[in-house]
């Protein structure tokens, strides 16, 4: 049986792709080259690389090829299957795609202005593990640890990966020097903040709230022009004393321009609350759980 | 000092249609606002049914209040000592490790004792000493003219941090660090250690642990002293908007350290600081705070209401509405709970009712029982 492969599952793959293609990047131009150990398998490598300088096969990569392989191996034996096979392709490709840019003859770091170094390895890193994460994949790594840990212990895994990420990022400080322990530490709190951020801007929606004496104007074009759902209800005008009705609907923030604009030109009068939201369950929206 | 962004989210987005319709209909949106605040109290004070609705549980609420147990309340009290003490911890360090060798003034008495100590050629007067003289005078003067409303957390977050300032000082930290790494730190043309030679750094340091660290010890219902007493006296006999006038006293400090350190970079870093260190302590304020506004659209509120009554242990209120699509019957119900609750209430309502909508926003402020009064 031939299985027809949906355009939709093209551009899930493209976009996981890109996702692991930003990671690498911001690790081996940005990150490797300052010694931003701000945690995970790369922190890790970062830091060990820095006792087998000696050892030229086996630098920041080969070091965190071997850490996500052996991870990979561990998770596949103790979660199986629910390891995950898009967790084992990320995997491979992000550290892939590093072994792959060791080829491009360029003098790392880049520039000599750390700080703009600092930006870019936290903007390329945060974005993709924020793609990755959006689509229900992961990078692998500390990842699997986690899953472990959840699978036979009670303990909160959230907080032990932060201790793990604080502890790579402080010991910086001593293994490297000042700068790059300031650097690294305050790395591990921007890609907290910055990782969130994406998936939210990802995931954001208009919750729209009409008051309005013209309902049978403005629904009809919720339902023929939006395709979507809305709740209302009856309501009394509190200084006119007239019936109103309140009409609750929930669309991505384009669609919420074209609504205004349409109640704009059907009921003037129509009070229009909108508000963000970043979490909604139900039909036609995506399932944060 | 303080800019309050009321609505984060909601503030860029008065478009012009929505505006245009809120003028076109004065009385009645000024009245459906007003419509508003009413419903959303019901849902935070009681166990109310809006419209027609009875509510099937009908036990007393007590919930909301959640009393506490002396014991509970010991406990918090404890636990707002440990968090006062590292905000004062946090603003310590940001002076003495990255405000004070960068020169940047934040403003704030410490700002003040930055500037005088290098006016004052006296080596006697440092930093920390001016530090403490200026802040024993401003407590002695608060309680002169406030008496009680000058009260004990204030006076111990103020003595802690002139103390702990003065510790780092006298015992000569930075010094100590110095020399213990092989390199030794870079020093500005200052001739004072710096931790890194990358000011812009240090700057995000100095503001980030000043800001989390002032917004804890202001969560507290405390003050770090020095020139929010000052504040506190201008609003008891003037009608001035204190935090324009704590602004104003900033933006002067900032203003002469660009004649005293003759230097424009410093100048430009510590502007920058100021507005950030302002902006950072609201939001973090802010979210400290953070509750989440749950409106839940079903067939089934019996349970989920239940729920809400029973275990999250806060109010609601619901409505009859109508489905647009498939005109059913339907139940809205609002309420609203803290971060973790919501997550609950989520998962239940998944459980519960698999064809309910839900959606959750965030409520930046909120009146009525059970909530508000962070500070």
């Amino acid at each position: 049986m031939k299985r027809k492969v949906t355009k939709n599952e093209v551009l899930y793959w493209v976009v996981l792709n890109l996702g692991t293609l930003l990671l690498a990047a911001g690790v081996y131009f940005f990150k490797a080259p300052n010694n931003f150990a701000t945690g995970g398998v790369s922190g890790l490598s970062i830091i060990l690389a820095n006792f087998t300088k000696g050892v030229p096969w086996l630098g920041q990569t080969e070091i965190m090829t071997i850490i996500n392989v052996v991870l990979l191996i561990i998770g596949f034996i103790f979660l199986g299957r629910g390891c995950g096979f898009k967790t084992a392709y990320c995997s491979l490709v992000y550290t892939g795609e590093m072994q792959l840019m060791k080829l491009i003859p360029i003098q790392l770091p880049l520039t000599d202005e750390i700080f703009l170094e600092f930006v870019f390895a936290m903007l390329l890193t945060s974005a993709g593990s924020a793609i990755i994460f959006n689509c229900r994949a992961s990078s692998g790594g500390t990842d699997i640890v986690a899953l472990i840990i959840k699978k036979y212990t009670k303990m909160d895994v959230g907080t032990a990966l932060l201790i793990t990420d604080f502890l790579i990022a402080a010991s910086t400080f001593f293994i490297f020097d000042i700068r790059t322990g300031l650097l690294s530490l305050l790395g591990l709190f921007a890609k907290a903040f910055l990782v969130d951020g994406v998936i939210e801007n990802i995931g954001k929606s208009k919750c729209v709230t009409i008051i309005t004496e013209k309902a049978e104007e403005i629904t009809p074009f919720i339902i023929e022009a939006m395709h979507r759902g809305y709740t209302s209800f009856k309501a009394t005008g509190g200084f006119t004393g007239a019936e109103k009705t309140v009409i609750l609907t929930v669309c991505k923030r384009g669609e919420a321009l074209k609504l205004k604009m349409r109640i704009h030109s059907a009921d003037p009068a129509a009070f229009v609350i909108l508000t963000d939201t970043n979490e909604i369950i139900g039909k036609g929206f995506r399932d944060t759980l | 000092m303080k800019i309050r962004k009321k609505n984060k989210q909601t503030d860029n987005q008065p478009d012009p249609p929505v505006k245009e319709a809120i003028g076109q209909n004065a009385p009645d949106a000024a009245v459906n606002d007003s419509s508003q605040p009413e419903k959303t109290d019901v849902a935070t004070t009681d166990v109310v049914a809006a419209g027609s609705e009875t509510v099937t549980d009908t036990k007393p609420v007590i919930l909301n209040d959640k009393v506490l147990t002396p014991k509970q309340k010991r406990i918090r009290t404890a636990l707002q000592w440990i968090f006062m003490s590292a905000g004062i911890i946090m603003m310590s360090a940001s002076v003495y490790f990255f405000q004070t060798p960068n020169n940047f003034t934040l403003g704030g008495v410490a700002g003040i004792a930055i500037l005088l100590s290098n006016v004052i050629p006296i080596e006697f007067f440092s930093q920390s000493v001016i530090m403490a003289i200026i802040n024993v005078f401003l407590l002695i003067l608060g309680l002169i003219i406030l008496g009680k409303r000058c009260t004990l957390k204030t006076i111990y977050c103020s003595l802690l941090y002139t103390v702990i300032i003065w510790l780092l000082e006298f015992t000569d930290v930075l010094g100590h660090i110095n020399s213990s790494i092989s390199n030794g730190l870079p020093s500005n043309e200052f001739g004072m250690y710096t931790l890194t030679d990358q000011p812009f750094l240090e700057m995000i340091y100095a503001i980030l642990l000043f800001g989390v660290g002032g917004a804890l010890v202001f969560n507290c219902g405390a003050s770090s002293g020095g020139t929010d007493i000052i504040a506190l006296i201008l609003k008891k006999y003037t009608k001035m908007n204190t935090g324009v006038a704590l602004l104003i006293i900033d933006l002067i400090v900032v203003c002469v350290s660009i004649f005293t350190f003759q230097s424009v970079e410093i100048a430009l870093f510590s502007f920058m600081g100021l507005f950030a260190k302002s902006f950072l302590l609201d939001s973090v304020i802010e979210s400290i705070g953070k509750t989440k506004y749950i409106t839940i659209i079903t067939t089934k509120p019996d349970e989920i209401a239940h729920y809400i009554l029973d275990v999250i242990q806060h109010g609601y209120t619901i409505y009859d509405a109508e489905g647009g699509y498939t005109h059913e019957k339907k139940k809205v119900l609002i309420t609203i709970c803290k971060r973790g609750e919501a997550l609950k209430l989520k998962t239940k309502v998944k459980e519960l009712d698999s064809g309910a909508f839900v959606i959750i926003t965030d409520a930046n402020e909120i009146l009525g029982k059970g909530f508000g009064g962070t500070f």
